[in-house]
């Protein structure tokens, strides 16, 4: 191993140990680590920059600035109580229907800002119903994470890889959205037997609920009906962006501006509430992936998996798939799909479909829901649900997210053995 | 003596707590941790004048403060929760909501203590109310008991008077504007 083998490796793993024990901020780690990579000669800076995958930043950038004005307009509010009030106050229906809202709107959405939206909504109507809010929240985390994983832009692996290896939103649709579909369903049945007992609510109060009035929630009707009409041109934009010859960032950017202009919102304001931090964080990842592909780390995992499952579709894809939800489950998944990726595009040379890469967004997106720390929305719900009197405990969250993900990964498997490996 | 002629500046700089509340005399309200947000918005009303009111364990010691705001918004949010939902926009903001919703007692919606003793000035008063934006402060004795309550307000007040600018707060007469 020569010196610049060992000095890249180390500033691997400690950028790593520093992401995953939170010693520093996330962002901070991966920035330092990438520069690095080039200060220390690893990766030339030219090389570095052009590992930056501007398709990922735009798109998510562009996002954030959508999604940053959607949820000024009260719409979850608005929705969510509408929901409650056509479930008749009835617990284990409302917790169907805010499951529902929370797994379509992280689709379209990030899932932060899906849960921030839906998590105050959930514990208010809890109050009411004088229940315990652990049964919601916890059912919108896993929703969010099921949810997210179906289309391009609703989970950050899922950008990364659609930029990697050029699947579009179309192809998430066809490839992922069934799959979330049946995971959705299933859990949403395999819940009323999870939560046996704690889903009763006093009719009285149930009654109660009924007299909340969902108008009151929105906050500004104008810049709904605006905000409703341009995410929904950009969804059709997403859908036809490969017939326009367009970037899938350059629809999300395009939305951002016509909104911006129509909702004549000033810049300053809207671009202070894009998630710099996160932006940043995959511009670090991808300079520390580009040093950890200078020194021939990738091709060494893509050598050792190809050496144990001798490179077969098969037994490569089902590696893949539990690996990567294990390893999403304990780390964050997004520094591991950046790390990942060259590594599925060396092994996916010559495969006959992209069940690898399916494989690997399937387990990076799903492994997120066994743990309390296995995606940013379960962190923020539940620290909400602390801030609220109801802690959710590592152990607690692991007895129903532990059974969940693994119920969904053997469902996953099945699907995509059924799919890409028959 | 407070009778004797002061400047704006005597008043702030030298004027202790103790001769301003001399003057001032205003009662506090205290509240204890456990009260209900039911009992401590009894003790406000009857007490308008104190707009920061005092919390204290039960050897009268200073643990926090609530602002009157902030109990009505409390209060308010108790009744209607769902008028503040519209408002949420942000991480910080559903945080903010899920601890209100919780929150019974005065424990649960204090901030942290902040007082003046009788012999600081009025200026680190001020200083104090600035940095922690409030709009008064509870007076405590050196081992932290409440002992008075000193009010913004009414603190500017006594400052106008002594410093005969009384004008400044009157509308303009004469020239717009300028009253050097």
């Amino acid at each position: 191993m020569t010196l610049e083998v060992i000095t890249g490796l180390a500033i691997f793993g400690v950028t790593y140990l520093l992401i995953a024990t939170e010693r520093v901020h996330k962002t901070l780690a991966a920035m330092a680590g990438g520069i690095a990579m080039v200060l220390l000669g690893i990766v030339s800076q030219e090389q570095a920059f052009e590992e930056i995958d501007f398709n990922v930043i735009f798109l998510l950038a562009g996002m954030m600035i959508l999604a940053g004005i959607i949820r000024q307009t009260g719409v979850f509010g608005w929705i969510a109580v509408r929901a409650a009030r056509f479930a008749g106050g009835e617990p284990f229906r409302i917790l169907v229907v805010l499951s529902v809202i929370t797994a379509v709107a992280s689709a379209l959405l990030d899932n932060v800002t899906t849960v921030v939206l839906v998590g105050p909504i959930t514990i208010f109507l809890a109050a009411r119903l004088g229940m315990n809010p652990f049964p919601f929240l916890m059912s919108e985390i896993l929703a969010s994470n099921i949810g997210g994983a179906s289309t391009l832009i609703g989970d950050p692996p899922n950008i990364l890889i659609g930029s990697a290896a050029g699947l579009d939103f179309g192809a998430f649709l066809v490839n992922m959205a069934p799959l979330s579909a049946i995971l959705l369903v299933v859990y949403l049945v395999a819940a009323r037997w999870l939560f046996r007992g704690q889903l009763t609510a006093d009719p009285a109060l149930r009654a109660s609920l009924l007299e909340l009035n969902e108008r009151e929630m929105i906050t500004n009707p104008g810049l709904l009906r605006i905000s409703l009409i341009v995410l929904g041109l950009t969804l059709v934009g997403f859908l036809v962006h490969g017939i326009l010859h367009l970037e899938p960032a350059t629809i999300a950017l395009a939305g951002a501006v016509v909104l911006m202009l129509l909702a004549k919102k000033s810049p300053d304001e809207v671009l202070r509430e894009v998630e710099w931090p996160t932006l940043f964080f995959f511009i670090g990842l991808f300079m520390l992936v580009a040093g950890v592909i200078e020194i021939g780390l990738i091709d060494a995992v893509a050598d050792a998996i190809f050496a144990l499952t001798g490179g077969e579709l098969a037994s490569t894809s089902l590696l893949l798939l539990w690996l990567s939800a294990t390893l999403s489950g304990i780390i964050d998944n997004i520094p591991y799909t950046a790390t990942m990726i060259p590594v599925v595009a060396q092994l996916a040379e010559g495969q006959p479909n992209d069940g690898l890469w399916w494989a690997l967004a399937i387990g990076a997106d799903l492994g997120g829901n066994a743990t309390i720390i296995g995606a940013s929305a379960n962190v923020i719900l539940a620290s909400m649900a602390e801030r609220e009197g109801h802690p959710i405990s590592f152990g607690r969250f692991l007895k129903y997210g532990l059974p969940v993900t693994i119920g969904t990964m053997l469902i996953a498997t099945v699907y995509v053995w059924l799919r890409y490996l028959l | 003596m407070p009778d004797q002629a002061s400047t704006p500046e005597t008043i702030t700089q030298k004027t202790t707590i103790a001769e301003a509340d001399r003057i001032l005399r205003m009662e506090p309200v205290i509240v204890q941790a456990t009260d209900s947000l039911h009992d401590v918005a009894g003790r406000a009303v009857e007490n308008t004048g104190c707009r920061v009111l005092a919390v204290v364990d039960l050897e009268r010691r200073l643990v926090g403060v609530i602002t009157v705001r902030a109990l009505v918004n409390d209060v308010f949010l108790k009744i209607v929760p769902e008028e503040f939902l519209g408002e949420i926009m942000d991480l910080k903001g559903a945080m903010k909501y899920a601890e209100h919703l919780a929150a019974r007692t005065a424990g649960d919606v204090m901030t942290e203590p902040v007082s003046v003793h009788p012999d600081e000035s009025v200026r680190s008063a001020f200083e104090r109310m600035h940095a922690h934006k409030l709009n008064g402060l509870p007076i405590t004795s050196r081992d932290e008991t409440v002992i008075g309550y000193v009010d913004q307000l009414e603190l500017l007040l006594v400052w106008v008077r002594a410093s005969g600018r009384e004008a400044l707060l009157e509308p303009a007469s004469g020239d717009a504007g300028d009253g050097q």
